[in-house]
């Protein structure tokens, strides 16, 4: 059975299918000159070589699932689909910078790129990685990059956004799917981010000019209406506009300053060192005894349980809801080189939904389960307390999205919960160790229950029913 | 307000601010590539001096 994989159908040069659960990429015939000139120009071997584009292999053409295939092409497979509007500051720059450097090697080899949406790129062992074989084309002569706008809606002005503005701004990407418009970005850009001239360039005189020029045809409109004569845009044009874009998005930078939950662990009322180490080592021994392939940390902060998962071999997604931890998190991925830690921003009570056509297009989290484990340390109170989500409906979700489940209970007598508390009333007469059990008992098997010596706290292992 | 129609994206906007810094773009990768050259030039290293080339370099 065949299910065309959504956010690939606008693409009429092929599309991305599943098979017996296997990925496969179609070419369809009207795209196999560019898709042959990818080859034959030895970009796909610079760009794999680089690890900058997904690799594949040629499947049997029998596999084809629609009678316009030119080839079926069998791409490695990225082992977690995350989306801009889940990724930190620092990441979406790395796609930006990875775009970049892969339009600049496609120019080398009269290729260019025909769009350069964020949704292309995807992270795989720690880097960003090209996973659209079908978006290179010949270099057209004389013309401009086609995708410009696109790169620039995508990249340029949240980063801006997240630089001058507010880090949270990432999260227009959710809403607006082909990227922040520039007209909104040039609105809520501060006027001293016009004194960096190639954002003056690229955002605001950008906004004003599609403004401007709204409808009228160009040479680059491929359409059969009369083109506006301009001048050629020379090669030296084309790399001067990537220079300056790589300058550009290179020199915005933004540090995490100490917020909430990046200070989590260094409070001496969350945690005593001696608690602490005795909550490693049963991470450490659940997930020995689960020996995940994939693990979810949910509510991961900066992720040292991750790392436990990950020292495992497990390939880990480290969920936050705090773009700064995840920033913390997403660096250290880098400068430790780890492959198999993924930091995503992520808010539990509102997890991505499926968004884009037919709400289909980009995937909602649980559409990206099940995990082989998740880890639930010191989240259920942020779910139960600070969201009022009732205690069988976090053990539901949590039961949905993963098979092996690691879990804290923080009792109402923990400092963090007492907290919580602090500003409500209480109302959450379920909200006790037993209440707890009960409720998790319906979904899971429980396998293991240890106190957290020098806490009040409650390790369990737990096993989906 | 314009709807988003653009999976190849072929907003004129984005198309003339292109053509329009085209000149500058070229120049200042003109200019990049004068300077790289003549700060190669500076800076390469002087050859090996030899005794029929000159007295020798005072170390």
């Amino acid at each position: 059975m065949d299910a065309t994989v959504s956010g690939s159908f606008r693409d009429p040069s092929g599309f991305v299918f599943t098979r017996d659960g296997i990925l496969y990429r179609q070419v369809n015939r009207v795209f196999a000159e560019q898709f042959e000139l990818l080859l034959s120009s030895g970009l796909y071997e610079a760009l794999t070589r680089e690890g900058l584009l997904v690799r594949h292999e040629e499947a049997d053409p029998s596999l084809a699932a629609t009678p316009e295939a030119y080839k079926v092409l069998k791409p490695e497979r990225v082992g977690f689909i995350s989306y801009p509007y889940e990724w930190s500051f620092s990441q979406l720059k790395d796609a930006a910078l990875a775009t970049l450097r892969i339009q600049g090697i496609a120019l080398e080899h009269g290729m260019s790129l025909r769009d350069a949406t964020a949704y292309n790129v995807q992270f795989e062992a720690g880097r960003p990685v090209f996973i659209d074989t079908l978006s290179f084309e010949r270099l057209r002569e004389g013309e401009p990059w086609v995708a410009y706008g696109q790169f620039c809606r995508h990249f340029l002005a949240p980063l801006a956004l997240m630089r001058y503005r507010d880090v949270r701004l990432g999260q227009l990407a959710r809403v607006h799917i082909d990227g922040v418009p520039l007209d909104l970005a040039a609105e809520l850009l501060p006027v001293r981010a016009r004194l960096r001239l190639a954002l003056l360039l690229h955002l605001f005189l950008h906004a004003r000019s599609q403004r401007r020029h709204a409808g009228e045809a160009t040479a680059a409109g491929r359409t059969d209406q009369p083109k506006r004569k301009s001048r050629p845009f020379s090669l030296q044009a084309f790399r001067g506009l990537i220079e300056t874009l790589e300058s550009a998005i290179r020199k915005l930078r933004w540090e995490p300053r100490k917020s909430v939950w990046s200070a989590y662990y260094d409070e001496a009322r969350s945690y005593t060192e001696a608690a602490l180490d005795v909550k490693k080592s049963l991470v450490a021994e659940f997930v020995e005894a689960a020996r995940p392939r994939t693990v979810w940390d949910l509510g991961a902060n900066t992720g040292p349980f991750s790392r436990i998962a990950a020292a495992k071999g497990a390939r880990t997604v480290s969920f936050d809801v705090d773009p700064a931890t995840v920033e913390i998190n997403y660096q250290a991925v880098v400068s430790e080189k780890e492959s198999n830690v993924l930091p995503l921003v992520m808010d539990l009570a509102n997890p991505s939904p499926g968004v884009g056509w037919a709400n289909s297009e980009r995937m909602c989290l649980s559409e990206r389960a099940p995990a082989d484990m998740a880890l639930a340390l010191a989240l259920v109170h942020h779910l139960a307390i600070a969201n009022n989500v009732p205690l069988e409906d976090v053990a539901a979700f949590l039961w949905d999205v993963c098979t092996w489940l690691a879990i804290e209970f923080v009792p109402k007598s923990d400092p963090m919960v007492q907290v919580l508390l602090a500003s409500r009333e209480d109302v959450f007469s379920d909200y006790t160790l037993e209440g707890f059990e009960r409720a998790f008992s319906e979904r899971f098997e429980i396998l293991r229950r240890e106190a957290i010596a020098g806490s009040e706290r409650v390790m369990y292992l737990m096993r989906g029913r | 307000m314009r709807p988003s129609l653009a999976y190849i994206d072929a907003n004129s906007g984005s198309y003339l601010i292109q053509v329009i810094a085209g000149v500058g773009l070229a120049a200042l990768v003109a200019i990049k590539v004068f300077w790289r050259r003549v700060w190669g030039f500076v800076t390469r290293k002087k050859p090996q001096t030899t005794v029929e080339s000159g007295p020798p370099r005072e170390e």
